[in-house]
């Protein structure tokens, strides 16, 4: 009985901190917007265009950061065979499908009015999209993927192999793409960047760092539901007291 | 309005819906997950 | 038993197969000639932009049978449940691993000496620096053949879908296709100080990948 009230109670709490976590992300997205359009001064060079940069820089980092917790929860798991990092591992991985694809998204509608097309195989887009490829590939694996303890291991191998693979291939992106001086003039970040624009870059970084938590809460929650539903819908005849 | 302002809109407006629709998405997920689970054990205690 | 010489074993094993079925000649080069074709016909008929795109034509045919072959390693093993004598077997997982590798990169250097005379012929490749255009091609084999060994046990176990090994691999290798067709347009053009870079980038990425995939194989295939 007193296990039982501690269990509610601890849903309970969690709830009420997830729900907080999610109203401050709210506010600090809100805040985020405000010094992004309204307070953040327009670049000399490229006019207004260049405040996209405050949603597509902290997406692409996000969608970083949440594959290097990918890579790590994939490394827990193979050592500790907890199923806690597994969860994290595949959490992380589909909110940063997610991230990756927005920035990708940004990245064009940045580049077509800046570049005059919507794609140059720039390092940093391009090293990008390779990492939705393999991020796209782990989730893959999950999905085909029975047996539990296969696919746990399966997909944290693809997540640390994948994360070691990224800087390499962005590298050879890199070194490929100065062969052509081509139309970078405008990098994807404007020559200067001064104080205030700084700032509303900052506050963009937080605020989407903000909102990876919160939505990593939510993504854990409707995980452990959706394992409990699975586990129900599989166990027939296990009696009603459990 | 300034020229290419149509290009800020649009992804403002990606990002907003991304975000927002992907927290949707995860709370009609989660309900359906309880549902489910529920119905599954009301099924076995009454079925 | 050292792992290299269990890895020997393993290897030998697998080539003895390919020479035995001739799976390399009998599949791999008519399927790498009909991609060249292909790309003849989706390219050409003008020289000039064949002879222009010849290496990254080459590539990719040899980036697609690398793709077959390494599947190919693992499809003798799961006729007869090899596989699981393997797993039984007392040798180190990362012999299964480094032996395939070996073995498969023999296959694509097999392969790709066809290929190479193919693409001189119909794409007029011009090679003035035959050394190092070898030397890309076999650290590019290595490396395809690493991460397509890595993988392959995830192709051919029951339940896969057959899509989600190009999905993997293809992504994953990115650089030895930027640098193995860099490589091989350089040394074409004769100008070998800059191929060296990219031959760097080809080590590290093999060495990277060798290591790597040492650690983790075992983890692939325990059950």
């Amino acid at each position: 009985m007193a296990a039982a009230a501690e269990r509610v109670l601890g849903k309970a709490t969690s709830r009420t901190g997830e729900h907080l976590l999610g109203i401050v992300t709210f506010v600090a997205l809100g805040v985020s917007a405000v010094l992004s359009l309204v307070v953040a001064p327009p670049d000399a060079v490229q006019g207004e265009v260049q405040r996209i940069m405050y949603v597509h820089v902290p997406a692409a980092w996000l969608a970083y950061l949440s594959f290097f917790v990918v890579f790590i929860a994939s490394i827990a798991y193979l050592k500790t065979k907890k199923t806690r990092w597994d969860r994290v591992a595949a959490a992380s991985a589909e909110i940063g499908v997610l991230f990756t694809s927005l920035a990708i998204v940004l990245g064009m509608l940045w580049g077509k009015p800046v570049w005059g097309t919507w794609w140059t195989w720039d390092p940093r887009l391009t090293t990008t999209a390779v990492l939705l490829l393999i991020y796209v590939a782990y989730l893959a694996i999950r999905r085909i993927t029975d047996n539990p303890s296969r696919r746990a291991r399966w997909a944290a191998v693809i997540g640390i192999v994948g994360f070691i693979d990224v800087p390499i291939v962005h590298l050879s992106v890199v070194w490929w793409r100065s062969l052509h001086q081509g139309p970078t003039v405008f990098r994807l970040g404007g020559p200067e960047i001064e104080g205030t624009m700084l700032l509303a870059l900052l506050v963009a970084v937080a605020a989407f760092t903000i909102a990876y938590a919160y939505l990593m809460t939510l993504r854990l929650r409707v995980g452990r539901l959706e394992e409990r539903a699975a586990r129900e819908a599989l166990s027939p005849l296990v009696g009603a007291e459990r | 309005m300034a020229p290419n302002a149509g290009y800020v809109i649009a992804a403002y407006l990606v990002t907003a819906l991304a975000l927002g629709g992907y927290t949707l998405r995860l709370f009609a997920r989660a309900r359906t997950a309880k549902r489910g689970a529920r119905t599954i054990a009301d099924r076995r205690r009454h079925g | 038993m050292t792992l290299a010489h269990q890895a020997t074993l393993i290897a030998r094993k697998d080539l003895l197969i390919e020479v035995r079925g001739r799976h390399a000649v009998g599949t791999l080069v008519p399927f790498a000639a009909t991609v060249l074709v292909s790309f003849g016909f989706a390219f050409g008929p003008g020289r000039d932009l064949l002879e222009r795109v010849a290496p990254g034509l080459l590539w990719m045919a040899v980036l697609f049978s690398a793709v077959m072959a390494s599947r190919r390693a693992y499809q003798t093993e799961s006729e007869d449940g090899a596989l699981e004598g393997l797993l039984l077997a007392p040798i180190d997982k990362a012999a299964v691993f480094l032996g395939k590798a070996f073995a498969v990169t023999v296959e694509l250097l097999a392969l790709v000496v066809v290929v190479l005379l193919l693409v001189i012929v119909l794409f007029d490749l011009s090679v003035a620096n035959p050394f190092l255009l070898l030397a890309a091609f076999v650290l590019g084999a290595i490396g395809l053949a690493a991460v397509g060994s890595l993988f392959g046990v995830v192709a051919e176990s029951a339940r896969t879908r057959e899509a989600i090994f190009p999905l993997l691999v293809l992504p994953l290798v990115a650089p030895v296709l930027i640098a193995g067709v860099r490589a091989t347009d350089l040394a074409a053009a004769g100008r070998s100080s800059e191929v060296l870079s990219w031959l760097g980038l080809l080590a590290a990425f093999d060495v990277v990948f060798l290591s790597v995939g040492v650690l983790v194989f075992g983890y692939l295939l325990e059950d």
